[in-house]
């Protein structure tokens, strides 16, 4: 079993037929039945109103401070409200600079560790090596961050002669480390999927296990796969905690990968870091909820992305099967 | 030498009856039958005859799943069941169904047994055993369970489990008995007994039943109805159905000639 | 170039993969372990149950542990009831239409929506706008919001894994669509929706961006009296003696960290064994 807090994919694919009970004709209820039934029904759509909520109550408090700045304000190369710099790249680069890192990292390191698990170790290994490596999922990202404060960062300084430890790079492993249950258990459920009887054909023609993992198993689990990561990346961009504890906070304009021994400032550390001191109304603050909401945005289309691969793979397989 | 027993007062009167699910797997075209009071009635005929779809059509099981289309009259003592507005729940009191697989709900047996009449509201607890060992004893399950009513019902073996399914209908009190191959998993034995409980079933109740053989057909069939690709081929008294089939398709079925 | 062989590279694949997998392994043990040897030394009686003093250089994390507690409570108080009631209406009640799909797409996105984003969520609605304040309430509803896309997607999946049969058995012996969730469908389900149900709280248990402006105090001497208190939390606790407070003794910050991985591993492993309790006595 996963520790899926992400949604079920798979249920895209349930018809009625075989799921929920349908009713045709309202049958006769007694009041209180009728009322559960309309909770339950309320509950089923809170889902939507909290969505709606969440975008009024952003951009309630996003909104006055695009009155005061203007887009080249925003623009700008410069982050330092107190003295009225609105710039926002140089926090844009810094999550985009941390969350490639980690990218790179984590999306090579959750496939071979999903393909070791899933393929190359006995059974009895697997069902041992998958919660433990969901663990990973339910440490708390403050926990991560304090070691990668007192561990990694001391680690990362030594090797990479910086003057600091706590650089872009000690916050790309951090968020690597995050990103990798959620890709290695979406992806080793992908790849566990595979039919036997491709692997079975593929061997039978002679190739190699490596052969048939590789051009076989892998690409027959793409969908999987690649939903994984998705949703691995889109939990980087997101995380907060551990990267503001680790990547030096400082807001200044990457200018490349040389970078990634720097310190940096990503979106979700400045709101974090900031919120507490800003003034309540100032432009500082409303510009805290600009940047909240095109995280907001961000994430909506990342987790759309990925669903709509599903939605996609789902209508061609039924086709197949039609 | 043909002689037609008087026909019998019927139960259930299906009026010219078409059903199509939205998958398009099963459907039924057309169909005017008349199940009897206190007869077994089978419906028999190669898979995918639209059988179970009118069994479920009898108490609204359809609902269930996605209808794309239907028309035409089921009526229950002159009633049309099939209508909107009816109350299913009570219609489902009095026209209970056994599955083809046997389904213990997972509880107790005495629990399985009182979950519909409690639905139903009966509460007394000496009405709920009365009928409990009256029902036991109508599916020939009573001598074997009287002494583990409170063990969870999946631990009996398969017939005994069908047995309890047949039971737990019984405990409706309902008037018609809807049974979907109800024979199919089991044993011979098990067989034996179910079709021994029918014949004394019909006594009191009206039965309908799809067989999971012809020759189960043949041996419990007061009156037989032939289904084929959703259409009723052949109705008729069982005896002279299966010696004497009046259609070619159903004398080609019944002496195995496809199917 | 040298061509190398099926088999060599064969092998050289399966090396390199093992050693990616045995890095990720070994890190994760190195931390967990890390985290046990360093904080078990700072555990103990005073630790547990007394107040922090001297600048919270010494004494205890009690109000800490008191406050996460609370608000795990809090959080389970709201998000349990609409997370399993969304899903029973996902799984028994919902039509594959556009409303349906539209609250499936809801619920992917608030599980995709970053944790401090929900933290400006509850500032703008809770704290400001009902003027709940920074309080337990307003960090609770928060909490209890972020965790409800996980308690409605393992709910929904605990659900439809009892089989078919026994809702259609069920309605043929006279029970109602209601009659059947209440007495077949939900009581099988229970195991999974408490699984469900712990793996949400754990999460909430764990985090602190949603708590840093709507509930979280860096130092409060007394445990709260209401729920329109403030509150001390052992995850914004750790964040602040491991960043804000100069010369913090190491041994107090490993303990809390200690003590806060236990807290939410014990919870994972609580849902883990009602798991494979139920499994094994499952009787379908």
């Amino acid at each position: 079993m996963l520790r899926l807090w992400w949604p079920n994919w798979a249920l895209y694919r349930c018809n009625n037929r075989d799921t929920g009970i349908v009713e045709r004709e309202p049958i006769k209820r007694t009041w209180q039945e009728f009322l559960i039934e309309r909770i339950i029904r309320a509950t089923g759509v809170s889902a939507i109103a909290i969505v709606g909520l969440i975008i009024l109550f952003l951009l309630r408090e996003a909104v006055p401070a695009l009155m005061q700045v203007t887009p080249a304000d925003l623009l700008a190369d410069r982050w330092y409200p107190v003295e009225g710099y609105y710039g926002l790249a140089p926090l844009i680069l810094g999550t985009l600079l941390v969350t490639v890192g980690a990218a790179v990292i984590a999306l090579p390191a959750g496939l071979a560790t999903a393909i070791f698990i899933a393929e190359i170790v006995p059974r009895w290994a697997r069902d041992l090596l998958k919660p433990f490596v969901e663990v990973l999922a339910g440490i708390p990202s403050v926990v991560l961050g304090f070691i990668g404060m007192l561990a990694l960062a001391p680690l990362v300084r030594r090797f990479a002669g910086a003057p600091t430890g706590l650089t872009a790079l000690t916050g790309s492993l951090l968020l690597a480390l995050m990103a990798l249950p959620t890709i290695v258990s979406v992806a080793e459920d992908a790849i566990d999927a595979v039919p036997v009887s491709y692997r079975n054909a593929a061997l039978a023609l002679g190739a190699t296990r490596w052969q048939t993992i590789w051009r076989v198993v892998v690409p027959a689990a793409r969908t999987g796969i690649l939903t994984g990561m998705m949703l691995g990346v889109g939990r980087a961009i997101g995380e907060t905690m551990a990267v503001m504890m680790v990547t030096g906070n400082a807001a200044r304009i990457v200018t490349g990968p040389a970078d990634l021994f720097l310190p940096v400032r990503t979106m979700t550390a400045t709101i974090a870091a900031e919120m507490g001191e800003v003034a309540q109304g100032s432009t500082h603050y409303h510009l805290l909820f600009v940047i909240g909401f095109v995280l907001f945005l961000i994430s909506f289309i990342v987790n759309l992305a990925a669903s709509a691969v599903v939605f996609r793979e789902t209508r061609r397989s039924e086709r197949v099967m039609s | 030498m043909m002689t037609d027993p008087t026909v019998p007062e019927y139960k259930i009167r299906i009026e010219n009856f078409s059903i199509r699910y939205s998958d398009g797997v099963e459907s039924l075209r057309g169909i005017s039958l008349d199940l009897y009071a206190c007869q077994i009635n089978v419906l028999f005929g190669p898979a995918g005859g639209g059988k179970s779809t009118l069994l479920r059509a009898l108490n609204r099981l359809n609902d269930l799943v996605d209808v794309e289309e239907q028309s035409g009259r089921v009526l229950l003592d002159g009633v049309d069941i099939s209508a909107a507005g009816v109350d299913v729940v009570a219609l489902r009191r009095r026209v209970g169904m056994v599955f083809a697989r046997p389904v213990p709900l997972p509880m107790t047996i005495r629990q399985n047994l009182f979950y519909g009449p409690q639905l139903a509201g009966m509460r007394a607890a000496s009405s709920l055993e009365r009928l409990l060992e009256q029902s036991l004893r109508q599916a020939a399950l009573w001598d074997e369970v009287k002494d583990r009513l409170d063990e969870p019902a999946v631990a009996l073996s398969g017939g005994q489990q069908q047995r309890l399914c047949l039971a737990r209908t019984l405990m409706l009190e309902p008037e018609v008995i809807l049974l979907d191959e109800p024979t199919s998993g089991l044993d011979p034995i098990s067989t034996a007994k179910v079709e021994s409980s029918l014949q004394e079933l019909k006594g009191r109740y009206t039965i309908a039943v799809i067989p999971h053989s012809v020759q189960q057909a043949a041996r419990v069939a007061d009156w037989a109805a032939f289904f084929l690709q959703g259409e009723l081929i052949e109705h008729g008294p069982g005896t002279a159905l299966f010696t004497n089939p009046q259609d070619e398709r159903t004398e080609d079925y019944v002496t195995g000639r496809f199917g | 170039m040298i061509r190398l062989s099926r088999q060599a590279t064969q092998r050289i694949a399966f090396w390199l993969i093992s050693l990616i997998a045995g890095l990720v392994i070994a890190s994760i043990l190195l931390i967990v372990g890390l985290v046990i040897v360093q904080g078990s030394g700072a555990i103990g009686w005073e630790f547990a149950t007394g107040f922090p003093r001297e600048g919270m250089k010494e004494g205890g994390i009690l109000p800490a542990i008191v406050g996460t507690l609370l608000l795990t409570i809090g959080t389970a108080i709201f998000s349990v009831p609409i997370g399993v009631g969304a899903a029973v209406y996902l799984a028994e009640y919902s039509e594959d239409n556009a409303l349906t799909r539209t609250i499936r797409i809801a619920i992917i996105n608030l599980a995709g929506i970053p944790s401090v984003v929900y933290g400006l969520f509850g500032l703008g609605l809770f704290v400001l706008f009902l003027k709940f304040g920074t309080s337990i309430l307003a960090g609770s509803l928060t909490l209890g919001i972020m965790t409800l896309p996980v308690i409605i997607s393992t709910s929904e999946q605990a659900l439809r894994a009892v089989p078919h049969s026994f809702r259609v058995v069920s309605v043929s012996l006279g029970a109602t669509h209601w009659q059947t969730i209440r007495r077949i469908v939900l009581p099988q389900a229970l195991p999974g929706v408490l699984t469900g149900v712990i793996l949400g709280l754990e999460r909430a248990a764990g985090e602190t961006a949603p708590i840093l402006f709507t509930v979280a105090a860096f130092f409060l001497p007394r445990l709260p009296q209401s729920v329109f208190d403030q509150t001390m939390a052992l995850p914004y606790h750790l964040f602040v003696i491991s960043t804000q407070v100069p010369g913090m003794p190491i041994r107090i910050q490993y303990g809390t960290a200690l003590v806060l991985l236990a807290f939410v591993l014990s919870m994972n492993l609580i849902a883990t064994l009602i798991r494979r309790h139920y499994r094994e006595r499952r009787q379908w």
